[in-house]
């Protein structure tokens, strides 16, 4: 009985209470002390905001790879794997064009004897690699012929080339394009040939793998780490844009759009180092002050978001996580290895900072608030690669707004 | 300044009116005392017809008590929904963040028992115990002793006791200093005495913990919170909330900032019990978040938490709010800092404030280097004024790190940058550049701004915040522009337009706040981490990066990225789905 009672009572102190309350905040915005409101405060939705799930991407298909080339007998291996339905195998290395013409014969690159331009090129096998392209692209995959080559989109506006055109190599190849697909169908390739052809082209190794599968995709992972003797990445639909290898970094197509493209003296089998186009160097190429690093010679159109990372150091007190004496450089022109594609600092779009302590394949020594910093300003970092090359910072993206409320320097704006 | 002021009648006007006003107001300067005992004494005998004696509480039992309060709220709810004018969801948003905007006004002085504990900081050490006292006297006295009563391994282990104290223009602290969980005990060392003088009033560097007094940073953007007292607390009515650790870290950094504590991460459910008069934070639980980026984070940083295991409790008792006998225990000054910093700040003439603040009484005014300094209080609540005459930076004068900021128009004509959040004001004028800040909110700001009466300027081309933009001219800049409806516990977004990369900057209570981006593109770049997670996104194929707390998808021609420090990956996933074309 007390216990019904005090409920009752307070009921009817709730009902009461409810009923002030609603007559008291639902008045008129003006009858409410100016110093309890906030004009920018008013909350106009009522639902507080409650988590949503994360669920993962219904498109089953994993993207596998390895620093270098693949373990062999991976690509068997992993096809026998009981959640997996389908596998190809791309290989992938460099193509030097000298020569490009459209279909009716007229010339649309030509480059002095010796020189020509470095093409990014994956050799696939047509018949399982179209099992992995839109239904659209499927027959114009699966029929390429060994004197074919297929081009993205991006790589086709850059050499001005279409379907029936034709590109000359180095190696003295002429292969007809079968058609120009769209640039993630392609692994963000600039050209596609059939793997019957790759040896011949002297296309290097295998490099990654397309898995489609069904079932619990931690559970393949797991199958396909434990098959490999070296380190695995894999990624999944949205991780990255272009299932390939070096998925951290933008294909050179994307390089060379972004930045432009120069011909250089084709390097002989061993050289890394080569001759670039004069006028693409004199036009692009400038020397700056950077904060910290002082002169530095980059690509006109990076060194602004390179000077304000650098800046933003030097602004929250963080200057000394860069070691002057360690700087590396940005402009080299040169190959990342003997044999393989051009270097990001041929184009003067990398920093290779606190070198000294940070040389590559070794664990990563930069600071973490220096990678993140750089990163807002849109260099990503090697030292997050399968093999690491944590002193080297190379051009992304543009930069990015930052998280609201980053943590401010020391002093900021005191004096 | 001087010459400023003979050039501004407004402001002469004020400089003559400050003896005046000074005479008005409630609270006079005080000279900091070696020991805060008597000056404390001294100065609540002096506001003791504030206050009012202790009001006798109804002890009812629990049980009884727990069930009429069910009925209350009921009740409560009901009666609000059948009568409310404008919607009960609405009239209940307003609440919570009038209870600690009012109640900042009121606390004058605090004084309570401290317990706390910690789970999970060391697998040898699963759980540490404290005890400890605070103590608070407005504006700027304030004194936390904690003693660590955990049971150790063995002597290595050093006890993480924590002595922090405020006085004015002086600080100083006692306390471990972190090092890594996989190097103790042997890491640890003595205690770092660390002691400030020269503090500013209100000192960003320095700042004493007003957010364990009442935590208006925490809860006073309004966020849906019901008001009505759900249990009781050291015997006093209390109202319970479910918030995360990133809304209320700055009350937990008030007792954890000195000492060498355990991490939690901002997803973190915080339970908070609120005192129901005057908002005083007088319990916290905290738990494990049950979310796959939280265990990720556990793992990375070397703690074994259980979804849902408590981490953290902070509790209050004996609590005494403007009470004569509420008074701080004196704190001695340590003998030998190990580090002394001099933040430079010299008082000077009172008479000479510039701003005139409602409700707000003149602290005090002074000068750090170049920068002269007013602040002013009522209660915990406060304002600084820096004013600089010769700034030779790029950016605004006072603005931290990238926080983004929004551009005003006052009342008089003047322009003016709001930053993010409310809680920081910016003018750039011919003569001098001006910060405010404060606890009293984005109104008050503007308010006092513009009664300043000075030329605002935009800021000049070349100044880190000229891209600051409106949401008009967010919109036109990228049309098709995706955009949240407002968000209780937000506020609007401060935008920024570079091109057309356009980003909305919005801020909530505590550190909770996300930054959403929008450019012209097909295609994310590619991962900036190894560590990365595709997902279904607004039913687009997108990518979340842990390392960046970066959700980013492609929809509409355009590349979306949502990026927070203090959302959970359900949060972003959440604010992603209410995005729509507002235009």
């Amino acid at each position: 009985m007390k216990a019904r009672a005090s409920s009752l009572v307070a009921g009817l102190a709730g009902m009461v209470a409810g009923g002030l309350l609603m007559i008291t905040v639902g008045a008129p915005a003006e009858e409410l002390e100016p110093s309890e409101r906030d004009a920018d405060a008013e909350p106009l939705g009522i639902a507080p905001l409650r988590p949503a799930p994360a669920r993962p991407p219904e498109d089953p298909v994993l993207l596998v790879w390895t620093a270098g080339a693949l373990p062999d007998g991976l690509t068997h291996d992993v096809a026998e794997l009981p959640l997996v339905t389908d596998v190809t195998v791309v290989a992938g290395g460099r193509l030097d064009l000298v020569a490009s013409d459209t279909a009716g014969g007229a010339a649309v690159d030509r480059f002095e004897d010796g020189w020509g331009v470095a093409l990014d090129a994956l050799a696939i096998e047509p018949a399982t690699y179209a099992g992995f392209v839109p239904a659209a692209d499927r027959t114009t995959v699966a029929g390429l012929g060994s004197d074919r080559a297929l081009l993205g989109a991006t790589s086709a506006r850059l050499r001005r080339l279409r379907a029936g055109d034709t590109v000359t190599l180095a190696s003295g190849h002429t292969l007809t394009v079968a058609g120009v697909l769209d640039d993630v169908v392609v692994a963000g390739a600039e050209v596609v040939v059939a793997r019957a052809v790759a040896e011949e082209l002297s296309i290097g190794a295998d490099r990654f793998l397309l898995v489609s599968h069904r079932g619990n995709r931690t559970e393949l992972e797991s199958a396909i780490r434990a098959l490999a003797s070296v380190e695995v990445r894999v990624r999944g639909p949205g991780e990255t844009p272009f299932l390939r290898h070096g998925d951290a970094v933008l294909p050179q197509v994307q390089i060379k759009e972004r930045f432009g493209e120069f011909s250089y003296r084709i390097p002989s089998a061993g050289e890394a180092t080569f001759d670039q186009e004069p006028r693409w160097a004199h036009e692009s190429l400038v020397t700056v002050d950077l904060p910290i690093l002082g002169a530095t010679h980059c690509h006109r159109d990076v060194v602004g978001q390179m000077s304000q990372a650098l800046q933003e150091l030097v602004d929250r007190g963080l200057a000394h996580l860069v070691d002057p004496e360690g700087f590396e450089g940005c402009y080299n022109p040169r190959l990342v290895t003997p044999g393989g594609l051009p270097s990001r600092h041929a184009w003067g779009v990398a920093l290779d900072v606190n070198a000294d302590v940070n040389p590559t394949g070794q664990a990563p020594g930069q600071d973490r608030r220096l990678v993140d910093t750089f990163a807002r300003w849109g260099l990503t970092w090697g030292g997050f690669w399968l093999v690491p090359d944590p002193m080297h910072f190379e051009y992304l993206r543009e930069p990015a707004a930052d998280p609201a409320k980053v943590t401010p320097g020391p002093d900021a704006g005191t004096d | 300044m001087d010459t400023h002021v003979a050039s501004c009648p407004s402001c002469a006007a004020f400089a003559s009116e400050a003896g005046e006003l000074r005479r008005r107001l409630r609270v006079s300067l005080l000279e900091p005392p070696p020991d805060i005992a008597p000056a404390v004494r001294a100065e609540l005998e002096r506001r003791d017809r504030r206050w009012s004696p202790a009001r006798p509480r109804p002890q009812w039992p629990a049980s009884e008590l727990l069930r009429a309060a069910a009925v209350f709220v009921v009740a409560f709810a009901v009666t609000a929904t059948t009568i409310g004018l404008t919607g009960p969801r609405e009239a209940a948003a307003v609440e919570v963040d009038r209870l600690v905007r009012s109640g900042q006004h009121e606390v004058e002085a605090l004084t309570a028992e401290v317990t706390i504990t910690e789970h999970g900081w060391h697998p040898q050490v699963p759980t540490r115990r404290y005890d400890g006292s605070l103590a608070y006297l407005a504006p700027e006295r304030f004194a936390l002793t904690l003693t660590d009563r955990s049971a150790y391994p063995s002597d290595g282990w050093r006890r993480n006791d924590v002595e922090l104290a405020v006085d004015g223009s002086r600080a100083w602290s006692r306390g471990l200093v972190g090092c890594p969980l996989s190097a103790l005990p042997g890491c640890a060392r003595e205690p770092q005495v660390r002691a400030v003088t020269g503090r500013e009033p209100f000192d960003e560097s320095e700042p004493i913990p007003l957010e364990v007094v009442v935590p208006v940073a925490s809860f006073g953007v309004p966020a849906g919170h019901l008001l009505a007292p759900s249990t009781r607390v050291d015997g006093r009515d209390a109202v319970v909330l479910e918030v995360t650790v990133a809304q209320v870290q700055g009350v937990l950094d008030g007792f954890t900032s000195v000492g060498a504590w355990r991490d939690l991460h901002p997803s973190d459910p915080v339970e908070v019990a609120l005192d129901a008069e005057h908002g005083i934070p007088l319990s916290l639980v905290v738990r494990a978040a049950d979310t796959d980026e939280r265990r990720r984070w556990s793992a990375t940083n070397g703690y074994r938490d259980a979804a849902g295991s408590v981490l953290l409790t902070w509790q209050l008792t004996e609590v005494l709010v403007n009470e004569p006998g509420a008074v701080p225990e004196p704190v001695e000054a340590p003998g030998s800092p190990d580090v002394v910093t001099d933040r430079g700040f010299a008082p000077t003439d009172a008479n000479e404030a510039l701003a005139r603040p409602d409700r707000l009484a003149l602290h005090q005014v002074g000068h750090s280097g170049p920068v002269r300094i007013e602040a002013w209080t009522d209660g915990r609540a406060w304002l600084q004024l820096r004013v600089h005459q010769a700034w030779g930076g790029d950016r605004l004068f006072g603005r931290r790190g990238d926080l983004l900021v929004q551009r005003v128009t006052l009342g008089t004509g003047a322009m003016a940058y709001l930053a993010e959040g409310g809680g920081e004001l910016f003018l750039h004028t011919p003569d001098a550049d001006l910060h405010l800040r404060g606890s009293v909110g984005s109104r008050a700001l503007l308010e006092v701004a513009a009664d300043l009466d000075l030329e605002g300027l935009a800021v000049p081309r070349t100044w880190a915040e000229a891209s600051s933009a409106s949401v008009a001219d967010a919109r036109e800049a990228l049309p098709g522009l995706l955009e949240p409806d407002v968000i209780p516990g937000f506020l609007g977004p401060s935008v920024r337009v570079r091109g057309d990369v356009v980003s909305l900057a919005y801020a909530g209570n505590g550190q909770r706040a996300f930054v959403l981006t929008q450019a012209p593109g097909q295609l994310l770049s590619p991962p900036l981490d190894a560590d990365v997670i595709g997902l279904s996104v607004r039913d687009a194929v997108g990518r979340f990066t842990p390392s960046t707390a970066t959700l980013e998808w492609v929809e509409g021609a355009m590349v979306v990225s949502l990026r927070s420090d203090s959302l959970s990956l359900g949060e972003l996933l959440a604010v992603a789905e209410r995005l729509a074309q507002r235009s």
